[in-house]
This record gives C-alpha cells, sequence and structure tokens, in this order.
C-alpha cells in the first residue's frame, strides 16, 4: 500500500492525468458543436442545456488539467476531477446498458472512441490514479497541495 | 464555510466564464441554448422552378421523392456531405463527395461545379448537421441554389433507391 502512495509514483499519476486532461480539454474547445453532437448522443440531459454543457465542461477539464500539472491546490483540484471521472464512468456505463452505440466524446473529433466496457475500464483506471494523487500527503513539484 | 469551498467554486465558475466569454467572440460559436432544428421544406409545385433558395439562415430542404425526381431527371447535383469513408461504403449513385469538415475552395470537385446549377447536398440522416453546414459554405463562395436533403443516405437506402460503393483503392 504504502508503494502506491511513494512519491514519484504518484508524480507520474499527476503527469498522465493532468495531460489526459488537458488534451481532452483542448479537442473539446476546438470543435464545440460536435463536442455537443456527442453529449446529445447520450440523450440524458434536455436539450437546451447541452450546449452550456459543451461550452463549460472542456475548459473546467482544461483549467484542472493546467492546475494539477503545475501542482496548484492538488487536492481540492481533485475533488472536481475526480467526480469528472465518476460521472463520465456513470454516463458511459448507462449508455452500455441502454445498448447504445455512440462515440464517448472524450477527446472530440479525431479518436472516434466508442462507448464500451473498455472505455469504463480506462475511466477507472484514471479515477483510480486521481485517488492516488489525493491519498497521497507529500507532492513533489506542488504550489499549494490543499 | 464559503472560504472551504473557494477553490473548488474557482476551479468551476473561472473555466466556465471563460468557456462563456471564448464561445461569443469566437467565429464557430455554438448557441446558448440549443434547439431542435426548423425544416423549411421545399413545395412539389416549386419543384419545377428552383431558382431562389438564396437565404443564408434557413437552408429549404428537400423531401426523398423530390430528390428522385431530380436524380431521374438528372437536373440536380447530388453532394455527399459526409466524409470519404462513409462516402465510399455506399452514396447515393452519381453524388460526388464534399466532406464538411474538410472543406477547402481548391478542392478539384468544387472547382468543377457550375455556381449556377442546381445542387442538392445530403449526409447521414435527420440528425446529421453536415448537409446544412456544407450548405452554408457553398452559399458563402456564390453558389445559388443550393438544397439539403434531410432524409440523408438512411432514406435514400430504405427507399432503395440507386445506389453505388466506392471501389477501394
Amino acid at each position: 500500500m504504502k508503494i502506491l502512495l511513494n512519491k514519484y509514483f504518484v508524480l507520474i499519476s499527476r503527469l498522465i492525468l493532468s495531460l489526459v486532461f488537458i488534451f481532452a480539454g483542448i479537442e473539446k474547445i476546438i470543435s464545440p458543436e460536435l463536442f455537443a453532437e456527442s453529449i446529445n448522443n447520450y440523450r440524458l440531459f434536455p436539450l437546451f442545456t447541452i450546449n452550456l454543457i459543451a461550452i463549460t465542461i472542456p475548459w473546467i477539464e482544461l483549467v484542472t488539467g493546467i492546475c494539477l500539472l503545475l501542482g496548484i491546490t492538488i487536492k481540492d483540484n481533485l475533488k472536481i476531477i475526480n467526480s469528472l471521472m465518476l460521472f463520465f464512468i456513470l454516463i458511459v456505463f448507462i449508455s452500455v446498458l441502454r445498448g447504445l452505440d455512440i462515440d464517448c466524446g472524450c477527446y472530440g473529433t479525431n479518436a472516434a472512441q466508442k462507448v464500451g466496457f473498455i472505455k469504463i475500464l480506462e475511466n477507472i483506471i484514471l479515477f483510480l490514479m486521481g485517488l492516488q494523487i489525493y491519498l497521497c500527503e507529500n507532492h513533489l513539484f506542488r504550489i499549494n497541495s490543499k | 464555510m464559503i472560504k472551504k469551498y473557494s477553490n473548488i467554486i474557482m476551479l468551476i465558475v473561472v473555466p466556465s466564464v471563460i468557456g462563456l466569454l471564448y464561445n461569443y467572440i469566437r467565429s464557430d460559436s455554438i448557441d446558448l441554448l440549443r434547439e431542435t432544428k426548423i425544416i423549411e421544406w421545399v413545395d412539389d409545385t416549386e419543384l419545377s422552378g428552383i431558382f431562389e433558395n438564396d437565404s443564408v439562415s434557413n437552408i429549404k430542404s428537400l423531401r426523398t421523392h423530390q430528390v428522385f425526381e431530380l436524380f431521374e431527371n438528372g437536373k440536380a447535383k447530388l453532394i455527399d456531405a459526409r466524409d470519404e469513408w462513409d462516402y465510399n461504403d455506399g452514396h447515393i449513385q452519381g453524388a460526388i463527395n464534399l466532406p464538411a469538415y474538410d472543406f477547402e475552395i481548391n478542392n478539384p470537385n468544387l472547382s468543377d461545379l457550375d455556381r449556377n446549377s442546381l445542387i442538392v447536398i445530403y449526409c447521414g440522416d435527420e440528425e446529421c448537421d453536415l448537409s446544412k453546414k456544407l450548405a452554408s459554405g457553398l452559399m458563402d463562395i456564390g453558389f445559388k441554389n443550393v438544397y439539403i436533403y434531410v432524409g440523408g443516405w438512411f432514406e435514400w437506402l430504405e427507399s432503395g433507391y440507386p445506389i453505388e460503393v466506392s471501389e477501394s483503392k
């Protein structure tokens, strides 16, 4: 258990998780209409809310990703990041149950990633990384770990 | 208590505001409140004399039987707005491919087109936006008679009308 919280290991997780969020955020910011359509495909949200989600979530991903990378308010940041990951896991899971064959909308246009168990697994791994970083008390290269 | 949550609030509110501001100033912005699209149909009686669709705000759509009529008498140029892979997998017979998201002025298919010809653009089905997007793009560069076919590939296929598949390269 102690090895999981080893600060170098945690740093690697932090790097990966933050870069994933930064990349995902940027890709969605580039093509908002496409992202909005991906959200729409889930058929989970009222139509009028979809564009608002498509406009705000990518920037939240980008900013939290950057803050995580720089080590700014790590713990509070992770509350958001981990909540987002749980949310993504949930909606993908619901879509799998409903048998929807849709693009997950995770990284914008290019990588056409389908909703499925593999996607859920990827998200669980990212969530666990987030959890690992959260539980670590002694971070390297941080500005404020609170 | 607010102080305890201030970081979290900032991390949500600040990016959201940035997102809204950026959306406001960018050229490819999206509406804040998404609405279902209203389709304006072309009447059958107008079909023989279609010349005047130059309002970019609401591009008129044709129904399947009308597109078939134009297909049979060869009066319209059919354009598939989907990406090349979808196009190659199957398209309306005689349609050319102009992917909506890869729209470039020096596309050879584009330069072959007469700007006064009757253009009918389609994509996958009713939900897909590519046809409208391409239609706007074409009208911006001077095409006058542009219509969309919202039924698209899906309805054409269902109706059993002529299709073709590209030869694999």
